[in-house]
């Protein structure tokens, strides 16, 4: 197995593929590289210029979507239905106000600042409207939306078809969200180490996974502080702040990284009682979960996954 | 002598009760030990007898169904996941 890592994202992004010749592995890296880096240009919202800032900055008219753009537009719209809501990415504004308004680096650089602690009523993704023939993506006056978690997981997923084309085998991992195509020869299952949330250097266990996509949703991940309190990057648009939750992270198991990234959100946001509901009928993932005492709960189809 | 042997014995029998019974009364008003503080566990391997709590019935949420020791995997896979 080849591997080649690097930064972009603000995550830590491995690359591996297997193959006999080094060359068109090589070949493969640089155009996913190529991949991640103009996909990262489309869907940050740090810069201005990005055509998510430029989406945020068109609520109220019609915007012409790329074709990557409105792919996501479409399945984030999809899963916001399907979790009722509970996926919500029209959560930015919500976002800003706790203080994420700049990269995660810049904010740990800096200390506490202080602003405005006024509740604001997140609006509803559902209400977006997207127009199939002509990719055109219509946002509600005032919507403003955040792609991070579920533009990741998509950029996971495709550059790891990508991959594919060049490699028997091959898995993308971006910081957590990843895809596995196919199985490393001779092997059964994928290696995936389970970060502790307590202890991010060092793993819970060893999963053997089989292909398809993994993603880890955390509250341990991204903290600040801001007016004094510690604020993380999940909000439960149903309250408008930092999710209050029993566990501090969730990794789904599912066919696809989008749907991967959104249940691991989501069921980390419900928390133990809330997942109840929100897993039935969904037995084609499966979700381990670790609380603030380091103890790891699993939906009853986790075995079919993940060997601990 | 027989008398001096009979007090002999009904002292000995005495203060053997009497011992017993300050002992008694003493370790009856002892306090308790103290219970063990275990330290909290993080994870590495699982436990047997694994039970995994359904998630298509209607059972509440209970004691979580399978947990890991607190010492941390000495193998770490390129792979990792844990969280955005």
């Amino acid at each position: 197995m080849h591997y080649d890592e690097f930064q972009a994202m603000n995550s830590a992004i491995v690359l591996a593929a297997s193959g006999n010749d080094l060359a068109v592995i090589k070949s493969g890296f640089s155009l996913a590289r190529m991949f991640i880096n103009q996909s990262e240009e489309r869907f940050t919202r740090f810069t201005d210029s990005s055509e998510l800032a430029r989406l945020n900055r068109s609520a109220g008219e019609w915007f012409q979507a790329s074709l990557e753009m409105f792919q996501v537009l479409e399945e984030a719209r999809r899963l916001a239905m399907e979790t009722n809501g509970l996926f919500n990415p029209a959560i930015l504004p919500v976002l800003k106000q706790a203080g994420y308004d700049r990269s995660m680096e810049e904010i740990k650089n800096s200390p506490d600042r202080m602003g405005p602690t006024s509740v604001i009523e997140v609006q509803d993704f559902r209400l977006v409207q997207l127009d199939r023939e002509t990719h055109a993506v219509l946002l509600p006056l005032g919507m403003q939306v955040d792609l991070g978690g579920i533009a990741k997981g998509w950029i996971a997923e495709q550059t790891a078809r990508l991959l594919a084309k060049i490699a028997k085998a091959c898995a993308v991992n971006a910081g957590g969200d990843m895809f596995l195509v196919n199985l490393p020869e001779g092997e059964t299952s994928w290696e995936v180490g389970l970060e502790n949330p307590l202890e991010p250097e060092h793993d819970l266990a060893v999963l053997h996974v089989k292909p398809g996509a993994v993603a880890t949703s955390a509250i341990t991940k991204r903290q600040w502080k801001h007016n004094g309190q510690v604020q993380h990057h999940l909000i439960d648009p149903r309250s408008g702040k930092s999710a209050e939750t029993d566990w501090l992270s969730v990794t789904v198991w599912a066919e696809s990284a989008t749907e991967a990234e959104v249940y691991a959100k989501v069921l980390l946001i419900a928390g133990p009682i809330g997942a109840e509901g929100m897993y039935k009928n969904q037995n084609s993932k499966a979700y381990l979960a670790v609380d603030k005492h380091g103890w790891v709960q699993g939906s009853d189809n986790y075995h079919e996954v993940f060997h601990v | 002598m027989k008398i001096i042997k009979k007090g002999m014995r009904v002292w000995i029998t005495a203060a053997s009760l009497f011992s017993f019974l300050v002992g008694w009364i003493f370790f009856a008003h002892a306090n308790k030990p103290a219970s063990l503080q275990v330290s909290q566990p993080t994870v590495s391997a699982p436990a047997q007898n694994q039970t995994v709590r359904s998630f298509n019935n209607n059972s509440q949420t209970g004691s979580f169904p399978f947990s890991f020791q607190s010492q941390s995997q000495s193998f770490s896979p390129r792979l990792r996941t844990g969280g955005s």
